[in-house]
């Protein structure tokens, strides 16, 4: 075979393997996105209108796409329109959330705590959101933007997995994000476990921490983790969450006296 | 025949060495992401922000363990195509350290980057990183950070939502905000950004 040939023939051969590449990636893609519009499309149209209507903004939808999300195991649609991304849940075709895509950032809230509580709780109501949840916290994000946080409450216990979280320009009446946390609080067994107890607990299971370690302590609802040691657990609990002096936080389970997770500060 | 043949090759021959050199004077900008393991959650964020350099653009390499500042430096100090980085780790208000705790500071850093997050708590209380790496004044340049203290397992729960669900789709500042709305709890992610707040993060 003569060279040019053999030159012909290799080019040829990756050009056919770009193109089967591309091809493939293509193709995965789209029927992703087509699984996604499928199933959903039809069902949403009004649900879009009735979320985006009260914050006065279109709801066309321009694209449909498909997000596995991980982290609480949801399989999500999400819904492109003009100005926002709606997300929706699969299964329940519940909404998850609406975020917007180009923030305007434009103007500085210089509005009183009253004035920022009176507009986002008339915002939550005209949304219709759960009206059993409680605002339990609401301060400015940053130069623009606050964050309010209505949650569900226990007995005295707020559930951060069962709540709305929304950050807003109160100036522009804008929702820059609202996220819809679903997840309820199904635990029955009684809280034996004391503050001391639970300090004593985190001591004999860890190193270097004693009962001087501990600057605080809460009664939590909170998720374990696998900070401290293996943990596939992601029911919530009440839990005791214990603060050590560098700012360490460790989880004691307030039923079975158990570490179940904990945190750090990156700092 | 064989002479109108070899022209056939030369022809094509010379349409690859086109589509070669276009390609390579196109190459994207690059982008480089570093994980400081002392953090359980090193390997994740960097999985999550190679995830999302890429979607942007970006022709990304991440390293996660024991990083080093002279590794970091040697990527600060790039002459290359270098203009987005991520640094998982931990770090304070106008520093950030590496695997045994030795701090790179805003006197170190140099260059123009488009895109760089600093995942350390404080890393953004002031401009001082931000104006290091030249990200502010620029409609395509942006620097993200926290502006306050945040938990590791809290950083790696926006880290995903940032990188996995919203870059890309909106611009930076959109995306931040809208992670930092998924992460459960009140406060929990003082995220905060220096520089163009229309910029969508897109390699050059």
């Amino acid at each position: 075979m003569k060279k040019y040939q053999k030159i012909s023939i290799l080019i040829a051969v990756l050009f056919s393997l770009l193109i089967s590449i591309v091809y493939a990636a293509t193709e995965n893609s789209s029927s992703l996105d087509e699984e996604a519009e499928s199933l959903t499309e039809a069902a949403i149209s009004s649900q879009i209108e009735n979320i985006l209507e009260p914050i006065g903004t279109n709801s066309t939808i321009r694209k449909i796409e498909a997000f596995d999300d991980k982290m609480t195991d949801q399989k999500i649609s999400k819904v492109y329109t003009d100005n926002y991304i709606v997300s929706l849940n699969n299964s329940t075709k519940q909404l998850v959330g609406i975020y917007e895509k180009e923030a305007k950032y434009n103007l500085k809230t210089t509005v009183t705590k009253e004035s920022a509580r009176e507009f986002i709780t008339s915002k939550y109501n005209e949304m219709n959101l759960p009206s059993e949840y409680t605002l339990v916290y609401l301060e400015k994000f940053d130069d623009y933007v606050w964050e309010a946080d209505f949650q569900k409450e226990y007995n005295g216990l707020y559930n951060m997995y069962e709540a709305v979280k929304v950050f807003f320009n109160p100036e522009n009446e804008e929702i820059v994000a609202l996220t819809i946390f679903n997840d309820p609080y199904t635990e029955t067994s009684e809280t034996t476990i004391s503050s001391e107890e639970a300090v004593s607990r985190a001591a004999n299971s860890i190193d270097n921490i004693n009962s001087e370690s501990i600057k605080d302590s809460k009664l939590t609802l909170i998720k374990g983790n696998s900070f401290y040691k293996e943990n596939k657990d992601k029911t919530i609990h009440k839990a005791w969450v214990l603060v050590t002096q560098e700012d360490d936080q460790i989880f004691v389970d307030a039923a079975s006296g158990e570490i179940i997770g904990g945190d750090s500060i990156n700092d | 025949m064989i002479k109108s043949k070899k022209i056939i090759s030369v022809i094509l021959i010379a349409v690859l060495l086109v589509i070669s050199i276009s390609t390579i004077s196109n190459a994207s900008a690059s982008s480089k992401v570093f994980g400081n393991s002392q953090s359980g959650y090193a390997s994740d964020c960097v999985g999550y922000a190679i995830y999302g350099y890429n979607l942007l653009g970006y022709s990304v390499t991440g390293s996660s363990g024991q990083i080093t500042t002279s590794d970091m430096l040697a990527w600060i100090g790039n002459t290359g195509n270098g203009y987005g980085m991520y640094v998982h780790t931990y770090g304070g208000d106008g520093y950030f350290n590496d695997y045994y705790g030795y701090s790179i500071v805003d006197t170190d850093i140099s260059g123009n980057w488009d895109f760089v997050y600093i995942d350390s708590s404080y890393s953004a209380a002031s401009n001082t990183l931000a104006s290091a790496f030249n990200t502010i004044g620029y409609t395509n340049r942006c620097f993200l950070g926290w502006s306050n203290a945040v938990t590791i397992s809290n950083a790696c729960f926006f880290n995903y939502y940032l990188w996995t669900c919203y870059i890309g789709n909106t611009t930076v500042q959109s995306a931040a905000v809208s992670a930092a709305s998924c992460v459960p709890g009140t406060g929990t992610t003082p995220i905060a950004l220096y520089g163009s707040t229309s910029y969508y993060g897109t390699a050059r």
